[in-house]
């Protein structure tokens, strides 16, 4: 009997130890694998992701031609004329003694010029935009004075700049000041002075006036009545005179971005016409010429575009009308395949271009007698226009690009073993494209390449969609990301796709030029599958 | 991520263990003046997951494809799995006269109390083992999940009735966790080339979250109803009422609730939204936004499992050894089906203060079908220990029960 109830007490401790390991202790996680997949990309790709719609147009609803324009150069007024910060002073000093000089009494001072400095620059008349003046009169009289400024020439819908001032009394050593900003916003001046055949005159007169309800004061030679009147941020936008003959010279470096993802190949493109066009819409005469132009490519190798046309001085007239009237003239230098190496220079795959262009203003001197204008809406612009049909022929072309990748993962909790990414194409270009990835660490250095399965091919190995009537062409390309890749997920920092294009003709295999068809597209849809451990 | 997981993982997982071990004994210790009982549960059970993936699940390792496997085959259309662990002592005082009633004792108690109730479909299963890919072309569907999970504790007080030792006790429950979800509607569907994906979804989620002991606080009752029926042989019958944290508990600190009825469709990402940082790569990307997941903090009522039984007990003064007992059980959970059970008893003697009582018995309902089940006690003058299976065949559930009770 004790027998029995020892078993029965040594059974139950061992089921309250099982029961203690079973329900109370987990000794580790819990895992399993899973497959899970999902859509990640679907979007099509036309020509206008890629460029501003007004780049790509079609004479003939079939193809399309590329017609890239680029100002290089768009100048106005403001920078042709600067005045310069401008302080004008009168004084006014009695050269006699007057004793007694009874309240409310006048003393005019004579107009006076004052010069502006413009660098060669002989204006006759501007307008002002924008700009002020700062006016600071000066009272060395023992009594309250009102001092007058006028600005002769300087109008505002025909009304003169005038201004008085109330000074307080102030003293010979201590001479009472008063101050005032002045916006002068929309006022004309007059630069031909008092005589009308000066320039670059700005006239002044000052007229004071003692406190009529002041003491009665003597004046002497010693008292300096005096304004000062600063012009300053002073902008124009309109001017007549001569507006010298300065030159202008500069190179313009800009990029084209598509190039600098290419890293081998070559294309071949038809003819081609790269246009310069300098526009003139003031009225003086130009001289230009384009100094140089030229690219360089991925492999630094530089292309120099060589034409008659280059360094030859060609002449821009003034141009016509004024006002909202005003017709700009313009000059065009036209490089092509018979005048120039255009193909050759486009073929360099240039991603950095310089272009060098020069002008001057009145190369004659002044010729029209000081009436050049310069109006609101005038400007000089030099543009550069390139021509094509959108048509060319890729061997082996080759653009690789970087992106930031980021992508972590603990493999202690859910995570990722392996994966296949799969892409399904329907491609409109007769362009093929074999992609590439490449997985790289922080330090640059390539830890996976994935190639794809197939190349995404040419449409030109397809058949004609009957809606559209495109050729169309359906590829389906595999990623394999093995589980070496994707343990070293936390490690990879960029990924790099390459993707060579080819355009290959469909019946031989060589690569030749393709036509872009109008409203040629790439239609993608990507889905990725991974197989993953859920670790719980 | 992981809480979405753990909600599947938690959903697959439905268990039902017994708060009343079988049988249930018309007690003989009432001449004792003390008595106290410590009993102890740990049971689950479903209707089709495989008892080597739950063991996996309950005590880590890697759940392999035969695994999966074992279990996808038990697997229907609607699936249950359900799991009650607990730990409870009662102390009983039959000294005491309470309210002046010599016939009136007290009862004290405590205990410790997790309950796992899952209602769930096949594809929901497929979909956490397995993923999605088995579904292209297909609709997986998650419709009518229902899933809780509570952890509470007991102290109670009650009275005693030392003749039939029916007793009535009042309760304060601590809730420490308390998490559900209820998906009306659930929907995936991925297109055969995995082109495009539509998720419709009508539903809500909900778990306390925080370090805190005490996420809410409750009240409820126990009820220990015995009557006794007369028969013609002389010996009557003994029936038992027994019902167990019938009560609610009152969140103290909001719960996290995320709920949704919308439609949500994916075909994939445009390059500028992947190179522009508008996707869900990018570190700002709120999936709950996108998904249109409505999240809210609340406090509310909760109603705790509740257990109910109903059944004939084992009268250990009877004169027949071999002694029949049945009844019906209940949880408070939408998870649960009502469990009927039968069984036999049978009694050795084996000496004059040592007895031992042997059964079988077979359930069916709860959180599976059927189960066979097994006990033994054995009476040792003023000590009682059992230990008993509800379960000793099943391959979707294991159950453990045990039980000392001293008397003194």
């Amino acid at each position: 009997m004790f027998f029995q109830s020892k078993l029965i007490m040594k059974n139950l401790l061992y089921v309250t130890l099982i029961c203690l390991l079973a329900f109370s202790c987990k000794k580790k996680d819990t895992s399993w694998k899973t497959d899970w997949g999902a859509p990640m990309i679907s979007d099509t790709l036309t020509l206008s992701n890629f460029m501003n719609d007004s780049t790509l147009t079609t004479s003939n609803e079939t193809t399309i031609d590329v017609d890239l324009t680029r100002t290089l150069l768009d100048i106005g007024i403001k920078d042709i004329v600067k005045i310069p910060d401008t302080t004008i002073t009168q004084f006014f000093s009695p050269l006699l003694n007057i004793n007694n000089v009874l309240p409310g009494f006048t003393f005019v001072n004579s107009i006076e010029e004052h010069t502006i400095d413009l660098n060669g620059i002989e204006l006759k008349k501007i307008r002002i935009s924008n700009g002020k003046i700062k006016v600071k009169v000066y009272n060395p009289l023992s009594t309250r004075v009102f001092y007058t400024i006028q600005l002769p020439g300087t109008t505002k819908n025909g009304v003169m700049f005038e201004q008085t001032y109330s000074v307080d009394a102030g003293s010979i050593s201590q001479p009472q000041t008063a101050e005032e900003i002045l916006d002068l916003s929309g006022f004309d001046i007059d630069l031909r002075g008092e005589s009308g055949f000066s320039f670059n005159a700005l006239q002044s007169r000052l007229a004071i006036k003692t406190d009529p309800n002041g003491s009665v004061v003597s004046i002497n030679s010693q008292h300096d009545f005096k304004f000062d009147g600063t012009l300053y941020d002073l902008e124009i936008d309109y001017a007549k005179g001569y507006f010298g003959n300065q030159l202008v010279s500069d190179t313009s470096t800009f990029q084209f971005p598509y190039f600098n993802n290419v890293i081998g190949g070559s294309i071949d493109i038809p003819a081609t016409n790269l246009l310069f066009t300098i526009e003139n819409g003031m009225k003086v005469s130009l001289k230009g010429k384009v100094t140089q132009a030229k690219n360089t490519n991925y492999a630094l190798n530089s292309v120099s575009l060589n034409s008659s046309e280059i360094g030859s001085d060609f002449y821009v007239s003034p141009a016509t009308g004024s006002w909202s009237f005003l017709n700009p003239s313009e000059q065009t230098k036209s490089f092509n395949s018979t005048n120039s190496n255009i193909e050759q220079y486009i073929e360099n795959l240039g991603s950095q271009h310089e272009i060098g262009y020069q002008f001057q203003l009145n190369p004659w001197g002044n010729v029209s007698g000081g009436a050049d204008e310069i109006f609101p809406n005038s400007k000089i612009k030099v543009k550069v226009n390139l021509q094509m049909p959108l048509s060319f022929g890729a061997d082996g072309l080759t653009l690789r690009d970087t992106f930031n990748f980021d992508l972590q993962q603990d493999a202690t909790k859910i995570h990722a073993n392996s994966g296949i990414i799969t892409l399904n194409a329907t491609n409109a270009f007769p362009i093929s494209c074999e992609p590439i990835l490449y997985f790289m660490d922080e330090n640059n250095f390539i830890l996976h390449t994935v190639v794809g399965s197939s190349q995404i091919s040419s449409s030109k190995l397809g058949s004609v969609n009957s809606q559209n009537g495109l050729f169309e062409k359906k590829s389906s390309v595999e990623f394999i990301l093995p589980e070496a890749l994707v343990s070293d997920l936390n490690k990879l920092k960029f990924v790099v796709v390459e993707a060579r294009f080819d355009t290959p003709n469909y019946q031989t295999g060589i690569n030749e030029q393709q036509s872009i068809p109008l409203g040629a597209y790439l239609a993608v849809k990507l889905n990725v599958k991974l197989s993953g451990t859920i670790i719980y | 991520m992981k809480q979405f997981i753990t909600t599947l993982f938690l959903i697959l997982i439905e268990n039902g263990f017994s708060q009343s071990w079988l049988p249930n004994h018309h007690d003989t210790l009432i001449n004792r003046k003390h008595e106290i009982v410590f009993s102890g549960t740990a049971d689950y059970a479903s209707t089709s997951l495989h008892n080597s993936l739950t063991q996996k699940l309950f005590y880590g390792g890697e759940i392999t494809t035969e695994i999966k496997d074992k279990s996808r085959g038990l697997h229907r259309g609607v699936n249950q799995f359900g799991s009650d662990l607990n730990t409870e002592a009662e102390y009983r005082n039959y000294t005491v006269s309470l309210c002046k009633n010599p016939n009136w004792g007290f009862t004290a108690k405590v205990g410790y109390y997790s309950f796992i109730g899952a209602r769930y479909s096949k594809d929901l299963f497929d979909l956490t083992f397995y993923g999605n890919q088995d579904y292209l072309g297909d609709t997986a569907s998650i419709s009518g999940t229902k899933f809780s999970s509570y952890t509470f504790q007991k102290t109670g007080f009650g009275w005693l009735d030392k003749k039939s030792k029916s007793s009535v006790s009042l309760n304060l429950f601590n809730l420490s966790s308390f998490s559900e979800a209820s998906i009306q509607k659930g929907e995936i569907f991925q297109s055969q080339n995995l082109d495009s994906m539509a998720i419709s979804y009508d539903g809500a989620v909900g778990f306390t979250n925080g370090t805190a002991f005490t996420k809410g606080i409750g009240v409820g009752i126990d009820l220990d109803l015995r009557f006794s029926v007369p028969t013609k042989k002389g010996n009557p019958l003994y029936y038992q009422f027994l019902a167990k944290n019938l009560g609610f508990a009152s969140l103290t600190t909001p719960m996290n609730h995320y709920s949704a009825d919308t439609v949500f469709s994916f075909t994939g990402l445009t390059f500028n939204q992947l190179l522009n940082g508008a996707s869900f790569l990018d570190s700002n990307f709120s999936v709950l936004d996108t998904l249109e997941v409505q999240k809210t903090s609340v406090k509310k009522n909760i109603f705790l499992p509740g257990f109910l039984q109903f059944s004939k007990l084992v009268d250990p003064n009877s004169v027949r050894k071999l002694q029949e007992f049945y009844g019906v059980r209940m949880f408070l959970s939408s998870a649960y089906n009502p469990l009927i059970f039968a069984g036999l008893d049978y009694r050795f003697t084996i000496g004059k203060d040592v007895k031992l009582n042997v059964g079988v018995n077979v359930s069916y309902g709860g959180f599976t079908f059927y189960r066979f089940g097994t006990y033994s006690s054995l009476k040792i003058k003023n000590w009682n220990v059992g230990i008993a299976s509800e379960n000793i065949l099943g391959r979707t559930g294991q159950s453990i029960l045990m039980r000392v009770q001293c008397s003194f």
